[in-house]
């Protein structure tokens, strides 16, 4: 059933990713429960329940069921959707590690929220995070609209027969998952456009028998991880064409891997990923009026980690905030992930910015207006003094 | 005034060890399920509870209704953290490291974590030799994340992943057929002591199996219907009445299997017609009167009954 | 935190959960998608914590709308706004405060409102009459009172009839067309009030007394490492949660027609009845939240109930 003409409705992140789907002709969806991506499912059941498109809806037995009959609907050739939050990502690692290796290009939404214990159903991106080396894509929406639109280009990137690898369109907990946003809903023709159907070049038939993965010794899967690595040092002309296309065509999303708000001559850097962007913005523009040369950047696609966009874009600046909505106990100067990464990509930098880590919003607290004019002040005395007083900082928690 | 006082007609004990003071629904079935639970096991008890209802509507936020001791644990581990309390407790007391006494273990699961992702802890749990109570409470759904469908969903329920559809393909709602836990566990597992099927709305015979099921040692099982007034869509003061409703109608049957032996513990004089526990239940509105009858039939010639004269 | 961004509306839908959260929403929806109709920005959502809704307890949801979306999108990302300029309260035993979650306290239901708000509530008293069950307030503030036609579940249209008589947030066009659901289709009229019962509440005017502070929370040196709370004491209740805030009706025995047979104590989903040996059931209206089992129970109907829109204190 399609539309003639493409429409605006308030809908939540889930809802939209949901209607990515079903503009995207996806074959099998496997649903399991868990806040806060759940609503996505139901959306696609309604859909289905509807007759807006058609598709085998499985709700499996738990997480790690969900994502094996996503992996194995996938290697026939039929394009799959999966999904969670949590703890529930964590209980599907082993088939999500599996999904990569396999080269299931299947796409999942994670609705971010914190780990168990205790339960909490805030935004917090350790459940991601955690499964960052694995192989999987990884790109975060700031809000419902990019959320959909993330979902079109992870079909589209995933499916791409140089990369064949599986993409996690991230949405925050709460923030992106169940506020409800003007969100423009592509027609059918549109979305045809875009994406081509998937065709996978080994699909499991009788027409055409192999065996898929057999067991091997030390003599083999150091090539299977070479592969593997190719693959994903394709990933970012793949990533640069399927946004030219979408740009072209729907007229968003110019921007691949890096959000760039007011940057241009930007002294002092704040980096973020995920729906803090909204206040960082705001908070960017506050620190203009009165005077401040501040810009925000929003890291939108996490692997492949955009390394050369980012050490460009941050060389000469004069301090640079980076704020994590994760945490990595132990790690070193008990950084989050993100601060981390962002070290690694400056290293080889022979003039590097000073960086100052926050770690904030955690268990799902929201990072406000009032969370960056605190950090503000202290990435502005980061500036000052030429290197941060302290590695990391806690901010918004009660101690 | 002293009037005549009815004689007691039910035996419950008074204290309580699942205090007031928790955020589930009004009339929520498995908030009583865990108070009578709590009750017949009394306070030398380790509560454990996985993911769901009685753990997220309990404790929001930062807090508990429990007076006994009690510990979270994950949606697909209620067996093992049976297993893992029970057997360390045991080694303690056998290594004289804490005091000899008996300390009942008792795992709170719903359907969807105990029967779907916790199958295969539950189905674990029952052949260790420690000595643990399971008891599933059914609320037929995974109501904590909004009312899904889990394997314990009867047939052409409206969850919210099996909402009954305009095509004819999703119709019935709920597609798949309740799984039938008692029998599964009381079957397949040789070294099970004890499996009853019980409800809220019978509580002596819930306080009965749970302290038989106790004083039995070695793993145990109590299949635990608690209607959900919010999943199954009848108003809050109607929770005890659909209880009844399930019994009465042979939907749901209390007996209980030692050593291989089913007894019924409670059987009506005469069924009442399946349709009036169906049409008391807002979850199956779009069935039909045709859809009902199917249900009727298959409940007889499963359950080996006489099918009762609709009215 | 003060909110220093000009040019926010923010509207508030106070419901009961699974009674009135889908009615609470809608109007947040509606009113938002007649935003968007009249070219503003908006965006509506439920308070998260909210989620899952339970029967009967207490639930809020958001529209916040603004002519430019860089006025409200530092306050996007939040579970709910400090201040409210339009509340609807869908149930009006909502009078008696909320305490949707432990260790929050009971708050006011117009803790959120801003001087000058526009509160309307679902009752067929007038605001006069409905004013004596709202506490006191420091900000004045019109209260609209309306007849929904059913207390639990009242009718969308005119509350947002009575909204539209007294708010130029939206225009009555762009709701007229909200109201038809998704599509932007003209479906719905509302019918606006032509005689509206409303009232102009002065600073301090209020028939309850105020609420205390809401408990402090611990820090993380405080609390106890493994996030280990302490038992319930024996013979107690949990003491950081009342929660008789969902309460909509209020059970009361009968000692005289009471027969002890202690139906009422054992059904009890909420523990809230004490009856030791011969004792005659007391209800710890602290703990009860009017589910109605006692009552439909009873085997000789020894159990009324009554719509609650205060609570009495019991020293």
């Amino acid at each position: 059933m399609s539309q003639a003409y493409a429409r605006k409705e308030l809908i939540t992140g889930c809802v939209s990713v949901a209607h990515a789907i079903r503009l995207s002709d996806v074959d099998v969806i496997a649903a399991y429960p868990i806040r806060p991506y759940t609503g996505v499912m139901n959306a696609v059941a309604e859909m289905l329940g509807a007759g807006e498109f058609d598709a085998e809806y499985l709700v499996a037995d738990s997480e790690h069921g969900q994502f094996e009959i996503g992996k194995h609907a996938s290697m026939v050739g039929a394009r799959a959707f999966v999904g969670s939050s949590g703890v529930g990502w964590a209980y599907a690692a082993e088939a999500i590690v599996i999904t990569a290796t396999n080269r299931a290009p299947v796409v999942a939404l994670v609705g971010n929220r914190a780990l168990d214990d205790p339960g909490a159903f805030g935004t917090e991106h350790n459940e991601t995070l955690m499964t960052r080396d694995i192989g999987w894509m990884f790109s975060w929406a700031s809000d419902a609209q990019e959320a959909m639109d993330l979902t079109l280009l992870s079909y589209r990137i995933s499916e791409d027969p140089r990369v064949m690898l599986p993409s996690a369109v991230c949405a925050d907990g709460s923030f992106v998952t169940h506020i409800k946003y003007p969100v423009e809903i592509p027609s059918q023709d549109q979305v045809d456009q875009f994406l081509p159907p998937y065709k996978r070049s080994f699909a499991l038939h009788p027409d055409d028998p192999f065996t898929v993965a057999p067991q091997c010794n030390d003599e083999y899967v150091f090539e299977t991880r070479k592969q593997m690595d190719e693959a994903v040092r394709r990933e970012p002309e793949v990533v640069v064409e399927a946004h030219k296309d979408f740009s072209k065509i729907f007229g968003r999303q110019h921007e691949p891997f890096l959000e760039k708000y007011m940057m241009e001559d930007a002294e002092i850097v704040f980096i973020g990923i995920g729906s803090m962007a909204l206040a960082a913005r705001a908070s960017v523009r506050e620190l203009r009026e009165k005077g401040k040369k501040v810009g925000f950047v929003r890291i939108k696609r996490f692997r492949p980690f955009p390394t050369d966009e980012l050490r460009s874009l941050l060389k000469g600046r004069q301090a640079v905030g980076v704020v994590d909505v994760d945490f990595s106990f132990g790690s070193p100067n008990h950084g989050g992930v993100v601060y981390q990464e962002i070290r690694s990509a400056l290293y080889d930098e022979p003039e590097k910015p000073p960086i100052v880590n926050f770690i904030a919003g955690l268990g799902g607290r929201p990072v406000t207006l009032a969370t960056f004019r605190e950090i503000a002040d202290i990435t502005f005395k980061t500036a000052e003094g030429g290197k941060p007083e302290r590695n990391v900082y806690w901010i918004d928690v009660r101690v | 005034m002293s009037r005549k006082r009815v004689e007691q007609t039910v035996e419950v004990p008074e204290d309580e060890f699942y205090a007031s003071g928790h955020r589930t629904c009004q009339g929520c079935g498995p908030a009583l399920a865990c108070r009578l639970v709590a009750k017949a096991a009394g306070g030398r008890t380790v509560f454990l509870g996985s993911t769901g209802c009685m753990y997220v509507a309990n404790t929001s936020y930062y807090s508990t209704p429990w007076i006994a001791p009690w510990m979270h644990t994950q949606l697909g581990a209620i067996g093992s953290a049976a297993v893992g309390t029970a057997a360390g407790l045991r080694a303690l007391m056998r290594k004289g490291k804490i005091p000899e006494e008996k300390i009942n273990v008792v795992g709170l699961g719903g359907d969807g974590g105990a029967m779907d992702i916790g199958l295969s802890s539950l189905s674990g749990a029952m052949t260790h030799d420690q000595d643990l109570l399971i008891v599933l409470y059914d609320n037929e759904s995974y109501a904590n994340t909004g009312i899904q469908a889990s394997s314990l969903t009867p047939w052409g329920a409206n969850t919210t992943f099996t909402p009954p559809g305009t095509i004819e393909k999703y119709r019935v709602g709920n597609p798949r057929h309740k799984k039938n836990a008692a029998q599964l566990i009381a079957a397949g597992h040789p070294d099970v002591k004890y499996v009853a099927t019980a409800s809220i709305a019978y509580p002596q015979d819930l306080i009965s199996k749970i302290r038989k099921a106790l004083a039995k040692g070695g793993p145990t099982f109590i299949h635990l219907l608690a209607p959900c007034p919010k999943g199954w869509g009848f108003p809050s003061d109607k929770t005890i009445d659909v209880g009844k409703l399930a019994v009465e109608t042979g939907m749901w049957r209390l007996y209980e299997i030692v050593d291989g032996k089913r007894k019924e513990t409670y059987e009506p004089g005469e069924l009442r017609p399946v349709k009036d526990y169906i049409r008391a239940q807002n979850r199956f509105s779009h069935l039909t009167d045709e859809d009902i009858e199917k249900i009727q039939e298959e409940l007889a010639s499963k359950s080996k009954i006489k099918v009762p004269v609709p009215v | 935190m003060e909110c220093t961004i000009e040019e926010i509306n923010y509207i508030e839908s106070n419901g009961r959960g699974v009674k009135s959260d889908k009615i609470a929403r809608e109007i947040v929806d509606t009113i938002a998608t007649a935003a968007l109709k009249d070219g503003k920005v908006a965006i509506s959502y439920m308070s998260y914590g909210d989620d899952p809704v339970r029967v009967g307890i207490p639930m809020k949801a958001f529209a916040a709308v603004s002519s430019k979306w860089e006025s409200i999108e530092g306050e996007v990302a939040r579970y709910n706004p400090d201040r409210v300029n339009v509340s609807f309260i869908l149930d009006p035993t909502l009078s008696k405060g909320v305490e949707n979650w432990a260790n929050m306290g009971r708050r006011s239901i117009l803790e959120k409102i801003k001087p000058g708000a526009l509160v309307i509530v679902n009752t067929t008293m007038t605001p006069e009459e409905y004013l004596n069950y709202l506490p006191k307030t420091d900000l004045d503030y019109t209260l609209i009172t309306i007849d929904g036609g059913d207390i639990e579940k009242p009718s969308v249209l005119p509350l947002l009839g009575a909204f539209i008589a007294e708010s130029s947030i939206v225009s009555e066009q762009a709701l007229h067309d909200a109201l038809g659901v998704k599509y932007l289709d003209l479906e719905k009229f509302v019918e606006s009030p032509t005689t509206l019962k409303k009232m102009k509440v002065p600073k301090g005017a209020g028939g309850m007394p105020v609420y205390g502070p809401p408990p402090r929370l611990p820090t993380a040196s405080e609390m106890p490492i493994a996030v280990v709370v302490p038992a319930v004491p024996e013979k107690s209740r949990n003491p950081n949660f009342k929660t008789s805030s969902s309460r909509t009706y209020k059970p009361t025995v009968d000692v005289g027609q009471c027969i002890r047979c202690k139906t009422c104590w054992i059904f009890c989903p909420d523990g809230a009845i004490d009856m030791r040996g011969d004792e005659y059931p007391s209800i710890d209206y602290d703990y009860c939240t009017g589910c109605g089992i006692c009552v439909n129970n009873c085997p000789v109907g020894a159990i009324d109930s009554q719509i609650e829109l205060k609570e009495e204190v019991v020293k």
